[in-house]
C-alpha cells in the first residue's frame, strides 16, 4: 500500500495531500454544519411538536413555505426592509471604512492606539457590555448593534444637549445624525481592518514609480490604491452583505428566532430561515458575478 | 492628502501642517465615536451609587470610586465556585477553540488555494454558501446532535463546532491565494514535503490572515455565554458568572455590572492591541509582494 503510494506521480500525490489537509475541516463541517443543515431542511417540511419523547415531526409538504410567502403578513415586509437597509448600508460602510483605513495607514503618533480604537466596536458590540447595559441596567430588552446605538444617544447625548440648552427639534436632528454615524462606526470595525491589511499589501514601488512619473497622491489613489484594493474590496463587500443580513439586530433574524423559541414553531422557523438564506444566496451570487470581472489581480 | 512612504527611499508626498491637523482631528472625532460606549462603561463603573441612579445619566463622574470593583469581587467571593475558576474556564475555551479553528482552517485553506484537486471548486462554493447560513438555521438540529453525541455540558460542545467553521477558512483561502506560486515551487524544488511546505512556507507567510482569524475567533469565544450548552457551575465561563452576579439585583448591582463589563472587555482589547500590528504590517514583507 505504502509502496503504491510512493510510486504515485507527483500530481497525484499532491491531490492526495490536498485531501489530507482538508479532511479535518471537512469532518467538522459535515458533522456540525452540513448534517444539522440537512436536518433543518427536513424540519422545514414538517410540523414539529415537542413530545415527552422528544421532537416529533409530521410531514406537511410545502405548507410552511406557502404560508411564509403568501399568508404571513410580516415575513415579506421584513425581508424587503432588510434588503433596503442593506442596499444603502453596504456602500456607506465600505466608503467609510476605506476612508478610515487610508487615514489610519498614515504614519502618525498613536497610530496603533487609533487602530485599536477603531476596532473597539467589534470587540464590544459582540460582547457582554451591551448585554449588561441593555438587559440589566436599562432593561429595555434591546438587542443587536444597531439598536444599542440608540441607547447611548437616548440616554447620554440627549442629556448633554439638554444641559447645553438646545431646542427639542435641534436635538432630534442632531440625534439622528449622530445615531447614523454611530451605526456606521459600529458596523465597520472589521472592514477597516481588512482594508488596512489590503493597503499594506500594495507594494511601495508602485507609488515610487508613479511619483517619479509625476503622479499626484490623488491620482495615485485612483490609479494604484483603488485597483490594487479590488480583491479586498470584493471580500469586504461579501463580508458586509452577510454581516448586515445576519446581524442579531436584523428584524428577519429576530423573527426567525422568535418563531422558534417564543412560539415554539420549529418547523416554520426552519422554513423561514431557509427562505431567507436562499434569498441572500441569490443576491450574493448576483453581486459576485457582477464584480468578478472588475477585480484586478497583481501579476508577479 | 495621502502620505505615501516607501520603505526604500522614504519619498513623502507634500502635506501641509493644516492638512495634518485636519486629518488628526478627523481621526480623533471618529475615534471618539468608536470609543464612546467603552468610555461610558468605564465611567459607569467608576460612579458611586448616587450618581448611578441619577436621571438623566450624566456623562462625567463627579466623585470617582473603585467601590464597584470591590463590590464585584465581594459578590464573587460569596459564590461557591471561585472566580478564578471561571476565568480559567473562559481562557481554556477561548485559547483551545481558537487554536483548533485556526490550524484546521489554515490547513484546509492551503490546498484549496494552491492545489488543483477534483472537487475543489465545488468545495469552495459550498464554503461560500455556508457563510450565508445564519446560525439560527442549524441551531436546533445542532443541539439535538450534541445531545445524541452526549457532549452537552462539556467543552467539546463549545469547541468542536469551530473545527468546521467557514469564515476563517474563507478569509485564509483568499489570502493564501495571493501568495506567489514561485515560493511554493522553490520549496518543492528544494525537496520540501507538503507538510514542510505548509508549516514553513504557508504558515509563516500567512501570519496576517492567521492573526485576523485569531482576533475574530478569540473575541467570539471569549464573549460567548453558552447557556444552552453548559449547566455545571464548575464548567461555566466568566461571562455567565458575571451575568449571574448582576442578575441577582439589577438596580443595586448596576455598578458591579459595569465593572464586570470593563473587566471582561480587557482581554479581547489586549489581544487586539498585541496582534493588530501583525495583521496590518507583516504584509509588506520582502519575499511576498
Amino acid at each position: 500500500m505504502i509502496r503504491q503510494l510512493r510510486a504515485l506521480p507527483y500530481t497525484k500525490k499532491k491531490e492526495l495531500y490536498g485531501f489530507l489537509f482538508v479532511l479535518p475541516w471537512i469532518l467538522g463541517f459535515i458533522l456540525f454544519f452540513a448534517k444539522p443543515l440537512f436536518t433543518s431542511l427536513l424540519y422545514s417540511f414538517q410540523n414539529l411538536e415537542m413530545t415527552p419523547e422528544g421532537l416529533r415531526g409530521v410531514f406537511i409538504g410545502w405548507d410552511n413555505f406557502e404560508y411564509a410567502l403568501f399568508k404571513d403578513p410580516a415575513f415579506i415586509r421584513e425581508v424587503t426592509n432588510s434588503f433596503v437597509n442593506m442596499l444603502y448600508g453596504v456602500p456607506l460602510i465600505l466608503v467609510y471604512s476605506l476612508f478610515v483605513a487610508v487615514l489610519l495607514k498614515n504614519k502618525f503618533r498613536g497610530r496603533g492606539f487609533m487602530r485599536a480604537v477603531s476596532f473597539l466596536p467589534v470587540i464590544i458590540a459582540s460582547g457582554v457590555l451591551m448585554q449588561i447595559l441593555k438587559e440589566d441596567v436599562f432593561s429595555q430588552g434591546m438587542r443587536g448593534g444597531a439598536e444599542s446605538v440608540y441607547l447611548f444617544t437616548g440616554a447620554g447625548i440627549n442629556g448633554i444637549l439638554n444641559e447645553l440648552g438646545l431646542g427639542a427639534q435641534l436635538i432630534e436632528i442632531f440625534n439622528n445624525v449622530i445615531s447614523r454615524i454611530f451605526d456606521l462606526t459600529w458596523r465597520s470595525g472589521v472592514q477597516v481592518l481588512l482594508f488596512l491589511a489590503g493597503l499594506h499589501a500594495i507594494p511601495g514601488y508602485l507609488y515610487e514609480a508613479s511619483s517619479i512619473e509625476g503622479a499626484r497622491p490623488w491620482e495615485q489613489f485612483w490609479k494604484i490604491t483603488l485597483p490594487m484594493l479590488t480583491p479586498m474590496m470584493l471580500l469586504n463587500i461579501v463580508y458586509t452583505i452577510i454581516d448586515t443580513f445576519t446581524d442579531y439586530g436584523n428584524s428577519v433574524i429576530l423573527m426567525i428566532y422568535n418563531t422558534a423559541f417564543s412560539q415554539v414553531r420549529f418547523g416554520y422557523s426552519s422554513a423561514l430561515a431557509w427562505l431567507y438564506c436562499l434569498l441572500i444566496a441569490v443576491f450574493l451570487g448576483a453581486v459576485y458575478m457582477l464584480l468578478k470581472k472588475r477585480i484586478v489581480y497583481m501579476q508577479d | 492628502m495621502f502620505k505615501i512612504t516607501t520603505k526604500k527611499s522614504g519619498i513623502k508626498a507634500r502635506r501641509s501642517l493644516a492638512g495634518n491637523i485636519a486629518i488628526f482631528g478627523f481621526v480623533a472625532v471618529l475615534g471618539l465615536f468608536s470609543a464612546f460606549p467603552f468610555l461610558f462603561a468605564i465611567i459607569t463603573a467608576l460612579k458611586p451609587i448616587d450618581e448611578l441612579l441619577q436621571f438623566p445619566p450624566r456623562l462625567i463622574v463627579m466623585r470617582p470610586t473603585l467601590n464597584n470593583f470591590t463590590d464585584l469581587f465581594q459578590l464573587a467571593s460569596n459564590m461557591w465556585v471561585p472566580l478564578s475558576r471561571y476565568i480559567l474556564n473562559t481562557a481554556f475555551i477561548s485559547i483551545l477553540g481558537t487554536v483548533l479553528h485556526v490550524l484546521f482552517a489554515a490547513m484546509a485553506a492551503y490546498p484549496l488555494a494552491k492545489h488543483k484537486f477534483p472537487g475543489r471548486n465545488i468545495l469552495f462554493s459550498i464554503i461560500v454558501m455556508a457563510l450565508m447560513f445564519v446560525p439560527q438555521v442549524t441551531f436546533i438540529p445542532q443541539f439535538v446532535l450534541m445531545s445524541q453525541l452526549d457532549i452537552v455540558n462539556s467543552y467539546a460542545a463549545l469547541i468542536l463546532p469551530w473545527i468546521g467553521a467557514s469564515l476563517g477558512l474563507f478569509l485564509m483561502k483568499q489570502f493564501i491565494e495571493q501568495l506567489p506560486d514561485a515560493i511554493l515551487e522553490a520549496a518543492r524544488i528544494d525537496g520540501a514535503s507538503e507538510f514542510k511546505t505548509f508549516f514553513s512556507i504557508i504558515w509563516p507567510n500567512s501570519t496576517p490572515a492567521i492573526m485576523t482569524v485569531v482576533i475574530f475567533q478569540f473575541i467570539n469565544l471569549w464573549n460567548s455565554a453558552p447557556k444552552e450548552l453548559i449547566f455545571s457551575e464548575s464548567l461555566k465561563v466568566f461571562r455567565m458568572a458575571l451575568e449571574q452576579i448582576v442578575a441577582g439585583d439589577p438596580i443595586a448591582r448596576m455598578g458591579a455590572g459595569a465593572a464586570a463589563a470593563v473587566i471582561l472587555m480587557i482581554p479581547p482589547i489586549i489581544v487586539f492591541i498585541l496582534l493588530q500590528r501583525k495583521v496590518v504590517e507583516t504584509m509588506t514583507f520582502a519575499g511576498i509582494k
